[in-house]
């Protein structure tokens, strides 16, 4: 379907040409259709400042969509900020490459709204009460204490900008995968293209753009998946053939060897983790707390695996890959050259569907990947903007002020994030959220036990954070950051879990036992200026 | 929305919570928040915090690999460890909505 090399489209753009590396360029409805769904959504994204109308020079305007938003608007935002180009791209891939061990991602989202359903309506309430629009504003509210809620905005920064990069590889594998890539020094500027236009309709909206395009985003990504999930079983004979195109030694997780706990702690560690971090993350916050009221955050969460369906189906794309041999079709072996098993899914598109149909569902990755970089780059704005600007630089800042500083800072996360793919180059793209995930885990103690108890001493939270971030970094760094599965060695056992958890437990060990220290020395433990009644019921 | 009211400032309820009887009358009384009510409220809430429990079962039963990592019995093609944690999207969502219920009037203030 993708002969000949018509390069005439972009011709004009000297150093982004189609044809040689990862495949010519894709059939002309292909592009069409992509780039009128692209049209479509940006579009949409400048005009969404004037969706429910407010000052856009405030941060909680801006920054949280005047905190407006009912139960469907907030099922949209927050599927359109969970499930991203990780969803999309980078568990299939892990799936195609390393078979059973890539569906912890389904775990992950089955167990993170129970979870989600206990806390999260006590953080609206709390932070609601106070005006609190980050997690660190809350930190600091709780504990009175700047250091900690200065680590914890930093931490959320920081993880925020892999995830971020992890939508940037999403984008540049579609975009590859068409054949529009650039050489040499122009190698990003398609996707720089992307993000220009990105950064200008974040600028112009705020969360209002995300929120509106998610809509359509969902829209396009359940037609692409549910005939991903018929029409391509039907071609490979079936879900039968698809599971014998499986090695076996992949289609279960590997048992316990000797005194190797194997996949068998791996796979729940995974999904333990990265479900308990999942509403850390600066931007699911956001999407929290941008709801009209915590009953908004309840109903959700009984909602919200809706999506966790279409993640199981889009895991098994993974298969459907494998089956389709898509890795030994000579039109695509470029393309996993290039973008490695991440080509996957990619690839299965162009083998399965009619050109146009490719480009809708390229659009509907691309998009699915933007929006939820917009939200991310926001979130991180106002983490920046309000816990570290405010607070250090310009305590007195005006409203109009703050929210200048949160758009440029929006701008200069995405750079960041550009940076994590340039210098961190991965195999499994899902690797750049896992590390994001080793990071954000580690502010739960100070956030989610400091909605339900003061025990722990800040300076205590404070020692456990430092020591978490420390060792979480060392054994992503002895993973040389391509993996985040660490087999720790207790005597002859060998476990191996996701690091996150490992520095989680090292962290809480830590918190506890300075507070335990401080509070028997009776170390000033700082104003609280919360009240019990302002976290609502439970 | 610049209320300084707190999480009950009459948005509540406004899109699809309805239909439930006698919701409505313990949210306007706890509206007034005069201390009596609060403190039914709040005893209220203790006697259905188990439903909470509910919420546990999600947990062992997606963590705890032995369960389910075998490829029989199949359902049609698809092996267990597949369809089993696909059921599991379900099942935890429908004791997540019965937890959301249950434990509804109490915490709707």
């Amino acid at each position: 379907m993708n002969g000949s090399t018509p390069t005439v489209l972009l011709s004009g753009l000297s150093g982004v040409s189609a044809p040689a590396s990862a495949g010519s360029l894709a059939s002309p409805a292909t592009l069409t259709v992509f780039f009128a769904l692209f049209a479509l959504v940006t579009g949409l994204g400048f005009v969404a400042s004037r969706w429910r109308q407010g000052n856009l020079d405030e941060l909680h305007e801006w920054g949280l969509g005047g905190r407006r938003f009912g139960t469907l608007v907030t099922w949209f935002l927050l599927g359109g900020d969970l499930y991203t180009a990780y969803t999309f791209m980078a568990v299939p891939a892990l799936v195609f490459g390393a078979g059973a061990l890539g569906f912890f991602a389904l775990p992950y989202t089955v167990i993170t709204y129970p979870f989600v359903l206990v806390v999260m309506p006590r953080l609206w309430s709390v932070t609601h009460k106070h005006g609190y629009i980050t997690g660190a504003d809350f930190v600091r509210g709780r504990f009175g204490s700047g250091a900690l809620a200065l680590a914890i905005a930093v931490t959320g920064i920081l993880a925020t900008m892999p995830y971020i990069g992890l939508q940037l590889v999403g984008i540049q594998v579609v975009l590859g995968a068409m054949g529009i890539e650039g050489h040499g020094m122009l190698a990003d500027l398609p996707l720089v293209v992307a993000f220009v236009i990105l950064a200008a309709y974040t600028w112009q909206s705020g969360l209002r753009a995300p929120a509106l395009i998610a809509v359509v985003k969902d829209a396009i990504i359940y037609v692409t998946v549910i005939a991903a999930v018929v029409v391509i079983p039907i071609k490979l004979g079936g879900y039968g053939k698809i599971f014998d195109a499986v090695p076996p030694q992949k289609l279960l997780l590997t048992a316990p060897k000797g005194s190797d706990f194997g996949q068998y702690t791996a796979y729940p560690s995974l999904a333990l983790g990265s479900a308990l971090a999942l509403f850390l993350y600066p931007h699911s916050m956001t999407g929290v707390l941008s709801s009209s009221n915590r009953n908004v955050i309840r109903r959700n969460t009984a909602m919200l695996p809706a999506y966790s369906l279409l993640l199981a189906l889009i895991a098994a794309l993974g298969y459907m890959a494998l089956a389709a041999g898509v890795d030994k079709n000579p039109a695509y072996v470029a393309g996993f050259k290039r973008y490695g098993a991440n080509f996957a899914v990619p690839a299965l598109f162009l083998d399965a569907f009619p050109p146009w149909f490719v480009g809708f569902a390229f659009a509907a990755i691309a998009i699915g990947a933007l929006v939820p970089a917009a939200i991310m780059s926001i979130a991180s704005a106002n983490l920046f903007t309000r816990n570290i600007y405010r607070e250090y630089f310009r305590p007195t800042c005006s409203g109009r002020e703050e929210s200048t500083v949160a758009k440029i800072v929006s701008l200069v996360v995405k750079f960041g994030a550009l940076a994590f793919i340039v210098f961190v180059p991965q195999k499994y793209a899902i690797q750049l959220q896992l590390l994001g995930g080793v990071w954000i885990l580690q502010t739960l103690p100070a956030i989610v036990l400091g909605l339900y108890t003061r025990w722990l001493h800040r300076w205590g939270l404070l020692a456990g954070w430092a020591a978490g971030m420390a060792i979480g970094t060392w054994m992503a760094a002895e993973l040389q950051f391509k993996g985040t599965v660490y087999p720790l060695h207790l005597g002859e056992t060998t476990i191996p879990g996701y690091a996150a958890l490992w520095a989680l437990i090292v962290n809480l060990a830590v918190a506890a036992a300075a507070s335990l220290a401080l509070n028997a020395t009776g170390v000033e433990p700082g104003q609280d200026a919360t009240a019990p009644q302002d976290y609502g019921e439970v | 929305m610049s209320t300084e009211s707190g999480p009950h400032d009459g948005r509540d309820g406004h899109d699809g919570d309805d239909g439930d009887d006698g919701a409505d009358d313990h949210k306007r009384r706890n509206a007034a928040t005069d201390p009596p009510a609060r403190y039914d409220a709040g005893r209220r809430t203790r006697g259905s915090r188990g439903w909470y429990v509910l919420l546990l079962a999600p947990f062992v039963g997606m963590l705890w690999v032995p369960l389910y990592n075998r490829v029989e019995p199949r359902a049609g093609s698809i092996p267990f460890f597949y369809w089993y944690q696909f059921v599991w999207i379900g099942v935890s969502a429908v004791l997540t909505a019965v937890v959301y219920f249950a434990t509804r009037n109490d915490a709707e203030r």
